[in-house]
């Protein structure tokens, strides 16, 4: 079930809380993810600098404002991200626990400031992402 | 041979502002190959951003010029096929290229037909998958001591204190090494490699191109060697170089032949032409922007800022076109089944909207991958990572080396509406470290 306009709104509040409070999540969100997937961390070797995760997770935070507004492509994406993932060597199960360890940073972040509507917006999201990331076929409209 | 006449960028934006918008062709090549073609990017994505070109040597095709709608096409493989091509066809060019070829005794070859990025779901996704273990991150790790060697080989053969060509002696040379290395073919005649490539995307009267005929020959000079090359694989113990992997490979190894043909055409071209023409612009890019060259000659850790910033820069490849399967909404325009979209990513990396300061050449941006040069979507350029791995490699060997590489004079650019790149960059390297 897509997130409601309210849903939204409170995952937009929740990413912008997690920011004002702990500034840039790049760090904390692949260490999380390495922690629960060590070999992803090898697949990284060539970002000396943190620019590749970085630009990664952008495009997340940009995937998940557009998958819960417009939906220009958002929904496309993802399925192509799954199927493009694999020839990293990140096969689709590992790929489907990045958007739930994102979900965890931010409330992490948000600490004592997280809500039930936050709560409640993110689990809706991510069971809708869950469709399109166990679904990569695209079938037609 | 190059044919066209220069024309001065302000006579180009004069003509075209003054162009009614239903004229405007943005594939047109004169203004590529004269690099007038900017203005025409900010005018459609500020008054046109879906535009349609009812009449061109391409026949009738939409432009889509702007980040989120280009997001929207290349995402979108239901909607929109990549099985007629991913390149707007000059249509009297693909005549006279098929005649070359009947002439020659060969069918013509299938429209579209350059592998499997040709293909759509899910016989895309099976070439892919067999060819993508070869430049997945394990492999390039690997060869990255072998890319780093080859590269500290060229910039240690290249003459001081006397004008050269940088895209022959340098930006070809890395190029055909690493695609000899990825597909394990013969290294004495790796420049092979990159001359077929130039005989694929050129027309006669650019770059080594002399006629159709010419052309057509050497495609099947090309056929013919890298047929030799898969009967020795397949009858061999499997190894991981692009050939063996198709051949081994379950799901390709009983591939038709024109099927491998453009799988073969599709790894040269994709190899070659996109990478050598970020290295060409890197130096040139850096050449105009002094302050940004002063800026990583004082901080090498730049490079990896500076090798994206010169992809976006460049965007290689200028476009990536596809066709409607069924009727598509997009920017408030309606897309008809079987129409031409063509996404310009050399649009969307200057569309204002995504990328802060979109026309200045910053090696230190706060986001410097923030690009679309590799496309998304399941057709994502599968050798992205070889090509970034190719520019910093050669360009860390070059700050351990030369205080300075200077652009002597203007490059001639590619006649091309789709690779966008150098036909040839003059330089001098003043002095060693």
């Amino acid at each position: 079930m897509p997130t409601s306009p309210a849903q939204a709104k409170a995952i937009e509040q929740s990413l912008e809380l997690a920011a004002e409070r702990a500034g840039d999540l790049t760090e904390a969100i692949y260490a999380l993810l390495f922690e629960r997937q060590p070999e992803m961390q090898a697949l990284f070797w060539r970002d000396s600098n943190g620019a590749i995760k970085g630009e990664m997770l952008m495009r997340v935070f940009e995937a998940i404002l557009d998958f819960i507004g417009a939906r220009k492509y958002a929904d496309h994406l993802i399925q192509c991200e799954v199927v493009t993932h694999a020839g990293y060597d990140v096969p689709p199960d590992v790929f489907c626990t990045f958007f739930p360890i994102v979900a965890e940073t931010v409330r992490g972040a948000c600490g004592a400031a997280w809500t039930d509507a936050m709560e409640e917006a993110w689990r809706t999201m991510l069971a809708d992402l869950d469709f399109y990331m166990t679904h990569p076929e695209q079938v037609p409209a | 041979m190059n044919i066209a006449v220069k024309v001065q960028a302000a006579d180009a934006d004069a003509e075209i502002a003054a162009t009614p918008l239903e004229k405007l062709n943005p594939a047109r090549v004169d203004r590529f190959y004269n690099d007038t073609i900017w203005p025409v990017f900010e005018r459609l994505r500020r008054e046109d951003p879906v535009h349609f070109t009812p009449e061109s040597e391409y026949g009738p095709y939409w432009s889509v010029t702007k980040w989120n709608d280009i997001m929207a096409v290349d995402t979108n493989h239901e909607g929109f096929s990549s099985a007629d091509g991913i390149g707007l066809a000059n249509l009297d060019d693909v005549a006279r290229q098929e005649a070359a070829m009947i002439a020659l005794g060969q069918e013509p070859r299938p429209r579209g037909g350059a592998g499997f990025i040709t293909m759509d779901e899910p016989e895309h996704g099976v070439g892919r998958k067999a060819v993508s273990p070869t430049v997945a991150p394990s492999n390039l790790h690997a060869m990255a001591p072998t890319v780093r060697e080859r590269a500290g080989q060229i910039l240690d053969s290249l003459p001081i204190g006397k004008e050269f060509d940088w895209v022959d002696l340098v930006s070809k040379e890395l190029t055909a090494m690493t695609l000899a290395s990825l597909f394990d073919f013969p290294f004495e005649d790796r420049r092979k490699l990159t001359w077929w490539s130039d005989m694929v995307m050129n027309q006669p009267g650019h770059g080594p191109v002399e006629s159709w005929q010419q052309k057509g020959a050497a495609m099947l000079e090309c056929f013919g060697r890298f047929h030799e090359l898969w009967n020795e694989r397949v009858n061999a113990e499997p190894k991981n170089d692009l050939i063996s992997m198709m051949a081994h490979n379950p799901a390709t190894r009983g591939m038709s032949v024109q099927t491998y043909q453009g799988n073969v055409i599709l790894l040269i071209v994709g190899g070659n032409d996109t990478t050598r023409n970020t290295i060409s612009s890197s130096v040139y890019s850096l050449n105009k922007n002094p302050d940004q060259y002063a800026k990583l000659r004082a901080n090498p850790d730049l490079v990896l800022g500076m090798v994206s910033e010169t992809i976006r820069w460049q965007t290689p490849l200028a476009h990536m076109a596809r066709t409607a399967t069924r009727d598509v909404e997009l920017g408030g325009k309606t897309i008809r089944k079987g129409d031409r979209v063509v996404m310009w990513y050399i649009s969307g990396n200057r569309d204002e909207e995504m990328i802060e300061r979109p026309n200045e050449f910053i090696i230190d941006r706060a986001r410097p991958r923030q690009h679309m040069s590799f496309g998304f979507g399941v057709h994502r350029c599968v050798g992205n990572r070889v090509a970034e791995m190719q520019l910093t490699i050669i360009w860390e060997e070059i700050l351990k080396r030369f205080p300075e590489i200077k652009v002597v004079g203007e490059p001639v650019l590619n006649w091309s509406a789709f690779v966008h790149g150098f036909e040839s960059l003059p330089v001098v390297i003043p002095t060693r470290n």
